[in-house]
């Protein structure tokens, strides 16, 4: 059966006092710390069985997928969520080899909390929003040059001439967008 | 020296029926809260 994965933390929380106690001291006895190993490990087995009888179970248990980009830009219905650390994100990016976010066509972050890509085919990235620190640190409000840019809080792409909000979520830092495709 | 080790203490000490079944359902609200909280903190994995 397929593990659930919040119950690991939970389980290594739970068994490591009852396996450390009686190790220490002299006050806890081994039968009931097997008791409390025996018991969690049939809750877990129950939980585990209706989890994956009952599909609804198992979204409350471990939550459902979230989409974090869809068509090269950032999606907005998980605005607000603290949760969705935008540095560590990029820093997922950057490990699969992303330079930008015009390269990605779809990014899930999977309940275990590992986030899985769909990329553009290399005549379909668009100018997108640069990712690597040296791009990504010349953010500004101020647009010095026309061209494209990319707001930096939800990746949208726009032609600007001059300092303006972004059309999709308001904010107002842009960073020069690039339009490299992925080298493989 | 090992007869002196007192082995009812160490592997059940005062454990009885009424205890065992405290101890079950500590372990089963304790877990149940264990789970609620990491759930509660929105972390993944």
């Amino acid at each position: 059966m397929r593990q659930l994965s919040i119950f690991e933390v939970a389980i290594i929380i739970a068994l490591g006092t009852a396996a450390g106690d009686p190790m220490l001291s002299g006050e806890s006895a081994i039968l009931p710390s097997v008791l409390v190993f025996l018991v969690i490990l049939l809750v877990y087995r129950i939980i585990t069985f209706f989890a994956a009888k009952y599909q609804k179970i198992e979204n409350i248990l471990e939550g459902v997928p979230m989409y974090i980009v869809e068509n090269g830009k950032f999606t907005m219905n998980e605005e607000g969520d603290a949760n969705f650390a935008q540095d560590e994100f990029f820093a997922e990016m950057r490990v699969q080899g992303i330079e930008h976010i015009g390269q990605v066509r779809t990014a899930l972050l999977e309940t275990n909390g590992q986030v899985s890509f769909l990329f553009f085919e290399d005549e379909e990235v668009k100018p997108g929003l640069p990712i690597y620190p040296k791009l990504y640190a010349k953010k500004s409000k101020i647009i010095a040059k026309p061209g494209l840019y990319a707001c930096t809080h939800c990746a949208e792409v726009s032609h600007l001439t001059q300092q303006q909000a972004c059309s999709r979520c308001k904010k107002e830092e842009w960073v020069a967008a690039i339009n490299d495709t992925r080298v493989k | 020296m090992m007869a002196s080790l007192d082995w009812k203490n160490i592997f059940l000490n005062d454990l009885d029926l009424t205890i065992a079944m405290e101890i079950g359902l500590r372990t089963v609200i304790m877990f149940a809260l264990v789970l609620i909280f990491l759930r509660s903190t929105g972390k993944r994995g």
